[in-house]
């Protein structure tokens, strides 16, 4: 099976400002390792999760895919054609196939269009259909993510509308050109509590009925289990744990995923755990990593953790684990 | 947005005054040919005649009309106004647009470009030109544009640099958009308030340039200009001073209107000064003998009645907490959760009286470990101070989301703590605060070596840190934490909760935790508050709110979340929105959006509704019970 998307070995380093006198000295500049060696494929229609603390390189992955960034090395493939390649119309029918949902919706839509306009624009850029038609497919749209009666919403300016309502016009906007994959990009993260569930809901069930295939990328893991069917978890710009999500939760193989589902705070009547005492922060890698990157704040870590980069260990179907001890972590260590 | 602007500008008075100088100034100019005026050139009058009938404003040297000199010239001054500013503009708006959004060398070369015309003196440039052409109002008005243009796009440039940034900018270009067509719908519209709030001083100083230069008799010869007529004036001074006063007296006031006008709209664009144009007069506060305000034996260690305050948004008043009643024992927690805008941070803000300037105490009781801080609405003070400003820090203290803002950067942390510790124990030395600090730092776990740190040096787990170790430094019997972890990772968040909650035991610390975090609060606190448009529409031992809750929406609230490692449930959604606390709400304010509401709960405000102990309820038919 060709997959929808094949992300092999992909990489974005960012130089990082240095003194005028270490550029005097010379030697190799330092670099931000934003995303570094991910790999990841998607089938159509699948939902996969990236998960990862700020500075895991999640966002990054998401812009590289969606070409607003340019990779350093590595390769993004889209039904089996190099995407980093492409140019002029091949590159705008990509970007129509590839859609990007953002996290902040009070900043996603311009302030001056209306909500219709919003929605126009896309079928306008790319020469969709008559001005009439554009319409109808804006109009049906607003209706398909619930923002009804439409005529309610289409001539309204982003400033009326809640932030939900906003999340919502930003769908529609992704959706109306009918992409094949979407990115959504923490999607919810600034929603409040009781509309996130609805919007949560919506993309699940649009997905479901086009068919739509989204890389869906969050901080928070309980999200991601609900949005999901399978999850990768990043660390400082690589993916340390990837597998079908039911079972990375209930059953990680690599300790900090571990960590990650037990800080998740949950709220029951006492919940309190007993906690791994945990030091330090995650600290942005500037050179290639001579041992596993999480080390430094891994409760098991051992000599041979600091000297070799740990290599992904097969747990099961679809399911490893880049840890020396992976074996060890997934039956409960 | 323009309603907005226009009730911004509503209560201006210098705006709407410049702006009435401008338009009439411009209606007389636009109507000059057709006034039964004296022909401005033609020399019919007496010379030198005073203002008197026959001669309004008197005449000059060679016996024009002043008035009829005076309004051609403020046709002048209009068209060099609007032809030299639009030309300024349209150039800044291009070339600073071209400049921001394209940026790397394009800018580089554009921006040195905009530096040199910024250097060349205008005067200097009309004196070259006039040198090389001939004086001609044309050579001026480009003079004039040619070295102010630089202004607008320097500005433009700012704002397509920010702009650029934004996500529906960004949005567009994913979707596929050219460059032009993101730069031509989403940046420029964007990006061009400043610019024309800009253009208006432009116009200002456009005129006072051409009068300028007329005055020094580099202005077009055959044009009525008004620094031309204050330079045939003012060798005539003490003969005939009219012939400079009257043309003075039209340049200061259109100058001066033109910006105040930009100033007008500047300050009305800008939310930062709109906030502060906001600003409400306090309650008068209540002056209590030491006597009166003696502490009463056996308090609670806080307790909080009937609490209420509102926001001045414009001209309403939004009712962020609005009759909040509770009361903390010694070494107790209370979670209070909601969502934005439910006025859970406001609540933690007006316990303590650290308000915002739009922020105003509208009523309640407000006690502090047995000393009243509030009654009725008003601060008690004794002896002139405010009862809250000797306990806070001391004996209640707050830990602010954002610990970055809190910290000053520019000084150590040790410094920062120090000050704060001697602040309310002036009599502690240097010394005894390191020693204190110490004893904190210990507590929370921050290595001693980072007391001389900056805090641009510190993680931001590390930062939070430092504040919570700020707010435990005099010992204090509460602290009030809003929202102490939201802005840090999970792994971080879990720690800081942690040592937050051991502190508590430890120290026998009443707590308030403010959160949006159902899961945060579940395991830090004993009781939980769930606020809604606020009010505590319930409260309860933590256990029951989780295990039996009994508001629609707090049970509504329990079943949106997702969990990681619960049972996997389909999530259910609340439909509709919060309802605006500016508008008044009659009945139960959850009723909209409630699956069991009933005509009464839009009619009637619910009662609170005791379900067991300690477990309030504000509904008319709490869940579990008979259904209407």
């Amino acid at each position: 099976m060709t997959a929808l998307l094949d992300i092999a070995d992909l990489s974005k380093l960012y130089p990082l400002r240095r003194g005028l006198l270490a550029t005097l000295r010379g030697g190799e500049a330092p670099m931000l390792r934003a995303v570094d060696g991910v790999s990841l494929r998607l089938a159509a229609g699948e939902i996969v999760a990236i998960v990862g603390e700020s500075g895991s390189g999640k966002t990054t992955t998401g812009k590289l895919v969606t070409l607003q960034e340019q990779p350093t090395s590595g390769t993004i493939r889209f039904e089996g054609r190099d995407v980093l390649g492409l140019r002029g119309a091949e590159l705008k029918d990509y970007r129509r196939r590839v859609q990007m949902i953002f996290q902040n919706p009070y900043e996603a839509l311009d302030p001056r269009y209306t909500i219709l306009r919003t929605i126009v624009e896309p079928l306008e850029i790319h020469g969709v259909g008559t001005p009439g038609e554009r319409k109808d497919v804006a109009e049906a749209m607003l209706a398909k993510v619930d923002l009804r009666p439409t005529s309610r919403f289409a001539n309204r300016y982003p400033a009326d509308l809640s932030g939900g309502q906003l999340q919502r016009v930003a769908i529609a906007r992704a959706l109306v050109l009918g992409p094949k994959l979407v990115i959504a990009d923490e999607p919810v993260s600034m929603l409040d509590v009781s509309v996130r569930a609805g919007v949560m809901n919506l993309m699940l069930s649009l997905s479901a009925e086009l068919g739509l295939a989204s890389l869906y990328i969050t901080h928070d893991l309980a999200v991601a289990r609900a949005m999901s069917t399978r999850i990768a978890v990043m660390y400082l710009g690589a993916v340390v744990e990837e597998g079908p999500t039911e079972t990375l939760v209930s059953g990680a193989a690599h300790p900090y995923t571990r960590l990650l589902v037990g800080a998740v705070p949950e709220h029951r009547a006492g919940s309190r755990r007993a906690r791994v005492r945990l030091t330090g922060e995650a600290t942005s890698v500037s050179s290639k990593p001579t041992g596993c990157r999480f080390a430094p704040r891994c409760p098991r870590a051992q000599a041979v953790c600091t000297t070799s980069v740990p290599a992904p260990v097969r747990i099961g179907e679809g399911h490893w684990s880049a840890c020396h001890f992976a074996d060890e972590v997934a039956v409960g260590g | 947005m323009t309603g907005n602007l226009f009730r911004a500008l509503a209560s201006r008075a210098p705006f709407w005054i410049s702006a009435a100088i401008i338009v009439a100034a411009a209606v007389i100019a636009l109507l000059a040919p057709f006034l039964p005026l004296a022909d401005p050139n033609a020399m019919e009058g007496a010379p030198y005649s005073p203002p008197g009938a026959e001669h309004w404003l008197g005449t000059d040297n060679f016996g024009r009309d002043i008035l009829s000199r005076l309004i051609w010239g403020t046709r002048l001054a209009f068209t060099v106004a609007l032809v030299s500013s639009a030309i300024a503009s349209l150039l800044g708006i291009v070339l600073g647009s071209i400049a921001g959004y394209f940026g790397g060398p394009v800018d580089a070369v554009l921006s040195r470009a905009f530096e040199v015309f910024l250097l060349i003196p205008s005067f200097f440039l009309v004196l070259l030109i006039v040198a090389l052409f001939g004086s001609n109002i044309a050579y001026t008005m480009v003079a004039i544009a040619l070295t102010t243009w630089p202004r607008s796009a320097r500005i433009m440039r700012a704002q397509v640099l920010s702009l650029k940034q934004r996500t529906y900018v960004q949005a567009a270009r994913a979707v596929g958009a050219s460059n032009t067509h993101v730069l031509l719908r989403h940046v420029v519209p964007n990006g061009l308030g400043p610019i024309v709030t800009d253009a208006t001083i432009l116009m200002g100083l456009a005129i006072l340039t051409e009068a300028g230069l007329s005055f020094l008799g580099l202005g077009d010869q055959n044009a009525v200009s008004w620094g031309r007529m204050i330079f045939e004036g003012q060798r005539q001074l003490r003969l005939a001073p009219w012939m400079s006063f009257f043309p003075g007296l039209s340049l200061l006031l259109l100058v001066a209107a033109f910006n105040l006008l930009g100033d007008g709209l500047n300050q009305a664009l800008s939310p930062q000064l709109r906030r502060l144009a906001n600003r409400v007069t306090p309650r008068k506060p209540l002056d209590l003998s030491a006597a009166e305000a003696e502490p009463t034996p056996a308090a609670p260690m806080i307790a909080v009645r009937d609490l209420a305050m509102s926001y001045a948004i414009g001209t309403q008043a939004l009712r962020a907490v609005d009759g909040v009643s509770f009361s903390l024992a010694k070494g107790e927690s209370l979670g209070v959760v909601g969502e934005s805008g439910c006025g859970k941070s406001s609540l933690g803000a007006a316990i303590l009286q650290v308000l915002a300037p739009n922020a105003r105490l509208e009523a309640g009781d407000v006690s502090i470990a047995g000393r009243p801080v509030l009654r009725d609405g008003h601060t008690v003070r004794v002896d002139g101070k405010p009862v809250v400003d000797a306990l806070r820090w001391k004996d209640a203290s707050i830990i602010f989301q954002s610990a970055m803002n809190a910290l000053n950067p520019v000084m150590t942390i040790e410094r920062q703590l120090s000050e704060a510790y001697r602040l309310h124990r002036p009599e502690a030395t240097a010394e005894q605060a390191r020693a204190r600090i110490g004893e904190v730092f210990e507590l929370i776990g921050i290595p001693i070596g980072r007391l001389s740190a900056y805090p641009h040096e510190l993680s931001g787990g590390m930062r939070q840190r430092v504040m919570i170790a700020l707010s435990l430094l005099h010992a204090p019997g509460l602290v009030i934490a809003d929202e102490p972890t939201t802005a840090l990772d999970v792994l971080v968040q879990d720690q800081i909760l942690g040592e937050i909650d051991a502190l508590r035991r430890r120290m026998g610390l009443s707590l308030i935790l403010i959160s949006h975090d159902m899961g945060a609060v579940a395991e830090t606190c004993d009781r939980v508050a769930v606020m809604y448009a606020g009010e505590f529409v319930e409260i309860a031992p933590t256990d029951v709110i989780f295990d039996a809750p009994r508001h629609p929406y707090t049970v509504a609230l329990l079943s949106s979340l997702p969990s990681v490692t619960g049972p996997r449930k389909p999530l259910t959604s609340i439909p509709g929105e919060t309802p605006s606390l500016t508008e008044p709400i009659t009945g139960c304010r959850f009723a909209a959006r409630c699956g069991r509401s009933t005509a009464l709960c839009r009619e009637q405000a619910p009662p609170r509704h005791v379900a067991g102990a300690g477990h309030e309820v504000l509904c008319h038919f709490p869940v579990g019970e008979a259904a209407p």
